[in-house]
């Protein structure tokens, strides 16, 4: 790997110089047998210019909630952390890490706009320890002692999902002092989950290791009590099920912390522990090793092409995607910032243009693409995807859908060629497609566009949103005009007199009330993706994903759902 | 005609003589002691016979041995080298005896030339001149004391009275010996019976012959000697002289020819003076004839070495000759030609002797694997090696790595060149004395020509021999290495290399390493971009805003710091890591990112393996112990447990006393490792 720079280089593509940026694994296809993508963006233009400034607004916007989710409880609480000789979750996870590998960091704004914490006291994402991809999660002491609220829950159960449906060991930094009690009635029931997900992943050979920092009590007792392999630290682990008070109320019993649940108890005593840390490092140390010992085997295929960037400045990025999300944009200037050389093999070019789809291959991987161009979805749009999708199960080949679309198109002369017929064909294929899929929003995701753009609802396996991205039922003005209409004809069939004033104050109320709930951080708090990325990275985003998901066969399914015809 | 050559020697001589004798098509038999096996000179000849042992007085020592290669692989020439037996006329006369070439002088040249005492002899009835002389019976020194201090020996009146008619301070001197062993410098007559007790027994001790005797000390001393070369037919010429003044303990490190101090008028002389005592003593071959030069410009005679120098190639350089060449057509019968005849000097060389050794401590002689060994050769800068890259530098013999000798027609420039060449030297896995050699000869008293062999007593061999590196600079490579290590974990990376180097989706806390340096310990921390630029580098905390990151893979870094660009080399082996550069170089090891605890605790603590109860405990504070004893016994479980010394030492602390209860993994007793602690 080669790293370098120009001072006076401005771009924000990686200044490789050189032939060692071609990387070609053993075997690979030659890279010239697919078409190079031109991309002719003007970064002089007034249009680029300004997509470009709103973007670095949102971006701006997006990296001060996550200064805020990295400060976690506030200076305060840090310094009383740190007075306490302990290490802060970010860094006790960079600890955990290789040395200089990538940390792709997983609903880091989760809770944002919400009473709790932005972050919802859990740092978690996916990373490298001892060359294996792992899901690293820690529990932020600094934010209410790393008590569970009901978006750190949503967020554990996402992180669950993700280390079962790719094979990820899962490492769990253990603080925290249990359920958030005054919402336990969000948690307890959903909660129970958690401990559920734990020995699932347990039994289907996923191994879950516990690396228990601080107070892991009551329910939290159960993280490192249903992991394969537990370490606990001298003097600061405290595992039990109920601490002294408890106790004392209980039965009456006289007993200490160290009693019930120290680590050199559990280490001599009980059993619990497997291995006792002499202090945090060692406790990261320990699970380093343990990391290193699992014997943990990627099953799916490595990469089979050229890994070379692409030919085109990512940085141009900034300023492709329309502020506007009226006005479309192609998703060709977008691949040829994201797949390996710019390589794109465009499948039907002609036929439903509004649907852009091909192959390419990002990192090496294969895959293919599905990515809207004109927003709107028709009948020729939706058969050329469902092909694609087949075809791309057929040979076992991931896919990338780069949403940009405000749903399947409307209208009588829509309705009767059998839109919903053809729309139906492309979720069936979606929703029974069985290679990996990963999403990006870069723009709109309405209606059932983003259904059959495979939204969060069709599981897959990543997804990600640009910060200029929207996604809701429709848009705002649409969905305002459509209550105004629907009331107007109320109104008129109850002989009523509609009131145009009251009307425009109920749609700009409607248009402002959707529009927040549209926007990405809204979603990205609700887990309704696993993260907003800065467009740049996208490719780095990708790439990981892709290495992510080869932990795992990558099989397509041969027999679909009935199409209708 | 001499057909097949044994090169009875190691190491870079060994090497050298093969070269010469390879251009002359002659087949040379290279002989190797046991951690010699895989040595370059062995790998370079066409045959090669083992010696096994290690010691040198097991192997190239061993006269029998050598005559036995020699029969075993058909040679029929000799050639010793220097050093080992090279001067031990018995060697000489047992190759004569065996039939073989003895590529030196006869037997009796080198007998002659053996005794120091007999040389001045020789060479003062030769006309040469020769400082005065005291020589002091055996006899002529009791040790009173007889307890080795040697501080109630009394001294002959006779021979007190020789030596203050000298005039002080005078030099005893070991007749049989060399290297500086049975030397002492006497101030006044009261230290004189102490130095000439101590000196008789240490050259008993090293040569078996304790004679000494004495001469003045002549202060500010310049070394210069004379090459000189004879053939059978009675020719006898010189080929120049060397200055060897930059010395450290008796050992030469910095040779030069010409030498700065002579004028045309007493290099003719010298010369002369070096032909006629070797015509004194018939010798044949190459050899060296060695004088002091006063101050006042007197010189006198110091011994003749009957044999190649280890300094030979500065001759070479500035006449152009091979002298092992020469020596091997000499050995062969051939009359000098008119090139030896008629040999001139051009321009001016001077070598440097690499050796692995501390200087700043004391000249401690330095083992282990060669990492890396390169020397950038030049059209005029020649390396002779005995190393390469992966040799095992032996503590069994001479540390010498390598010499470098660089021509140039003018000594400033010479100098100049051999600076640059060493300070771009790249030796790694043992401490050298190259960066004080660097230092030397960038001296400006050296650069002046104001040399004598004192100088390393004037000039701190600690300061000269520190890294070239400064502390700031020290910390430059510290970042180098930092960033060398980035990439070499990025290109070995199992998974998502190809992702930028410590990519984040949101950063956080940037990469660190620690390293301890020459100065102590350093911490580097860094943060990459996106676009896989580095973009943050902070030393010791404090964020390095004039340092730009260039380029950097595993073994190559370029930094920009206040403007200038600089390229740094970087070599890694377990821990530690070698950075050169322009600015110096730097040897940092790499702190562990995550300490194993065990290592932390208190060597030697003895801790209870079970819970149990003490019924024994068989020492107290203060008892020395052996690796082994038992220290403490507890039972448990019906079962006797003895808890036992991990080494030898000294007991610091008891915490345990029969009766007592204890539980697993407390701590019984401390036991001090021997050879530790004040």
């Amino acid at each position: 790997m080669r790293f370098s720079l120009s001072p006076d280089d401005g771009g924000d593509r990686a200044g490789h110089d050189g032939l060692e940026q071609y990387r070609f694994a053993p075997g690979a296809r030659d890279p010239h047998a697919m078409p190079v993508l031109t991309s002719g963006v003007d970064t002089s233009s007034d249009a680029y210019r300004s997509n470009r400034q709103a973007m670095e607004a949102s971006l701006a916007e997006v990296e001060a909630q996550l200064a805020v989710a990295r400060a976690g409880g506030g200076d305060r609480y840090v310094e009383r952390h740190r007075r306490r000789g302990k290490l802060l979750a970010h860094e006790r996870i960079e600890l955990l890490l290789d040395q200089d590998s990538p940390f792709l960091e997983i609903a880091p704004l989760a809770a944002w706009g919400t009473e709790y914490t932005v972050g919802a006291s859990l740092v978690a994402g996916i990373g490298v320890v001892r060359g294996v991809e792992c899901i690293v999660s820690a529990n932020d002491p600094t934010v209410r002692g790393g008590s569970t609220n009901p978006y750190t829950m949503r967020k554990s159960s996402r992180l669950a999902d993700i280390a079962l449906e790719n094979r990820l060991p899962s490492i769990s930094l253990v603080e925290s002092g249990g359920a958030d009690l005054p919402t336990q009635s969000e948690i307890f029931i959903p909660g129970g989950r958690g401990f559920r997900d734990l020995t699932q992943r347990s039994a289907a050979a996923v191994p879950t290791i516990a690396l228990v920092f601080g107070n892991s009590t009551a329910g939290g007792a159960y993280v490192p009590g249903m992991s394969d392999h537990i370490v606990m630290i001298e003097g600061r682990s405290k595992v039990f099920l109920g601490g002294p008070p408890l106790v004392k109320m209980a039965t009456g019993e006289e007993s200490d912390d160290e009693e019930l649940g120290g680590a050199h108890m559990h280490a001599q005593v009980s059993g619990l522990a497997d291995y006792l840390a002499v202090d945090e490092l060692d406790a990261i140390r320990l699970g380093r090793d343990i990391v290193g010992r699992l014997n943990h085997r990627k099953l799916g295929p490595g990469p089979t092409m050229a890994a070379d960037d692409p030919v085109f400045d990512p940085g141009e990025l900034l300023g492709i995607a329309s502020a506007d999300l009226r006005v479309p944009f192609d998703p060709r200037d977008v691949l040829a910032r994201v797949v390996d050389g710019s390589r794109f093999d465009e499948f039907k070019p002609m036929y439903g243009p509004s649907l852009v789809t091909g192959w390419a291959s990002i990192h090496g991987y294969p895959v293919g693409v599905l990515a809207n161009h004109r927003g709107v979805l028709f009948s020729e749009e939706s058969n050329k995807a469902t092909q694609l999708i087949q075809l791309a199960n057929q040979t076992d080949t991931p896919l990338v859908f780069l949403q940009n679309t405000t749903g399947y198109m409307v209208g009588k002369e829509y309705e009767q060629r059998g839109i919903i017929k053809d729309g139906a064909k492309m979720i069936n294929a979606v929703s029974n497609s069985r290679v990996p899929h990963l999403t990006v929003n870069i723009g709109a995701s309405y209606g059932a566009g983003n259904y059959g753009m495979c939204g969060r609802a069709y599981n897959p396996r990543f997804l990600f949103a640009w910060p200029n991205a929207r996604s809701a039922v429709m848009g705002p003005a649409q969905l305002a005009g459509v209550l105004s209409i629907v009331a107007r004809q109320g109104a008129q069939a109850r002989g009523e007199e509609f009131d145009e004033a009251a009307d425009a104050q109920m749609r700009a109320m409607v248009e402002s009330q959707i529009e927040a709930e549209s926007l990405p951080l809204f979603l990205t708090a609700r887990l309704y993706d696993d993260g907003i990325i800065d467009p740049r990275d996208t490719r780095s985003v990708l790439g990981l994903c892709l290495s992510v998901i080869h932990t795992t066969p990558i099989e397509g399914t041969r027999g679909y759902g009935v199409f209708r015809m | 005609m001499i057909s097949k050559l044994l090169v009875a020697n190691r190491g870079e001589i060994a090497r050298r003589i093969m070269r010469s004798a390879h251009d002359a098509g002659i087949a040379c038999v290279a002989v190797c002691s046991d951690p010699d096996r895989g040595a370059p000179h062995v790998a370079e000849a066409d045959e090669f016979v083992r010696l096994p042992g290690a010691a040198a007085a097991d192997t190239y020592l061993r006269v029998d041995a050598l005559l036995d290669a020699a029969t075993a692989s058909g040679a029929d020439a000799v050639h010793p080298g220097y050093g080992f037996l090279a001067e031990h006329a018995g060697f000489a006369r047992a190759c004569a005896a065996a039939g073989l070439v003895f590529v030196g002088p006869p037997p009796e040249v080198i007998e002659a030339m053996g005794s120091k005492l007999a040389a001045k002899a020789t060479m003062a009835a030769a006309g040469v001149p020769v400082l005065p002389t005291v020589e002091i019976p055996a006899l002529a020194v009791a040790d009173a004391g007889g307890g080795g201090t040697g501080t109630g020996a009394r001294l002959d009146r006779a021979v007190a009275d020789a030596v203050g008619a000298l005039g002080w301070p005078v030099l005893v001197k070991a007749s049989a010996g060399g290297g500086g062993r049975g030397m002492r410098v006497v101030e006044g007559p009261e230290a004189l019976a102490d130095a000439l007790t101590s000196a008789a027994r240490e050259a008993a001790a090293s040569f078996g012959d304790g004679t000494v005797f004495v001469e003045p000390y002549v202060l500010r001393p310049r070394h210069i000697e004379v090459q000189i070369l004879g053939d059978v037919h009675g020719t006898v010429v010189h080929l120049f002289e060397r200055e060897c003044s930059i010395q450290r303990r008796h050992q030469k490190i910095i040779e030069e020819s010409p030498s700065p101090a002579l004028d045309a008028a007493r290099r003719e002389a010298l010369g002369s003076s070096a032909v006629a005592a070797a015509k004194a003593i018939g010798y044949v071959n190459a050899g060296t004839v060695e004088f002091i030069l006063a101050p006042d410009g007197r010189f006198a005679f110091l011994e003749v070495n009957t044999r190649l120098q280890v300094e030979h190639p500065v001759t070479e350089c500035v006449t152009g000759l091979d002298l092992v060449r020469l020596q091997l057509q000499v050995a062969d019968g051939a009359a000098l030609g008119p090139e030896v005849l008629g040999a001139t000097v051009t321009g001016h060389a001077i070598e440097a002797r690499l050796y692995a050794e501390d200087a700043t401590r004391a000249w401690q002689p330095s083992a282990g694997r060669l990492h890396r060994f390169s020397v950038p050769a030049g059209p005029h800068v020649r390396v002779d090696s005995g190393v390469e890259d992966g040799t095992e530098v032996s503590p069994h013999y001479d540390p010498m790595l390598a010499k470098v000798i660089a021509w140039a027609p003018t000594r400033e420039e010479a100098a100049r060149a051999l600076a640059d060449a060493l300070a771009r030297a790249r030796v790694h896995g043992v401490t050298t004395n190259r960066d004080l050699l660097v230092r030397v000869l960038r001296h400006p008293e050296f650069r002046a020509g104001h040399i004598d062999t004192g100088f390393l007593e004037r000039h701190d061999p600690a300061t000269l021999g520190a890294p070239l590196a400064s502390a700031e600079t020290e910390r430059v490579h510290a970042v180098a290495a930092a960033l060398a290590g980035q990439a070499a974990r990025r290109a070995q990376a199992p998974v998502l290399g190809a992702l930028p180097s410590g990519w984040r989706n949101n950063p956080s806390v940037p990469q660190r390493c620690a390293f301890t340096g020459h100065r102590g310990e350093i911490l580097v921390e860094y943060q990459f971009d996106r676009a896989g630029r580095c973009t943050f580098v902070a030393v010791d905390g404090e964020e390095q805003r004039a340092l730009t990151v260039v380029s950097g893979t595993r073994d190559a870094v370029v930094l920009e710091t206040g403007g200038v660009g600089r390229r740094y080399g970087v070599d890694r082996c377990g821990p530690t890591v070698w950075v050169d550069g322009p600015d110096g170089a730097s040897v940092l090891t790499e702190l562990e990112r995550f300490p194993v605890p065990g290592a932390l605790v208190a060597a030697g603590a003895l801790v209870a393996p079970l819970p149990g109860a003490v019924v024994k405990v068989t020492v107290v504070a203060g008892d020395a112990v052996q690796a082994g004893d038992t220290l403490v016994a507890i039972e448990a479980m019906k079962m006797e447990h003895e808890v036992r010394a991990p080494t030898s030492g000294i007991v610091a602390e008891v915490h345990v006393a029969p009766g007592d209860q204890v539980e697993a993994g407390r701590v019984l007793v401390v036991v001090e490792p021997a050879g530790e602690g004040p």
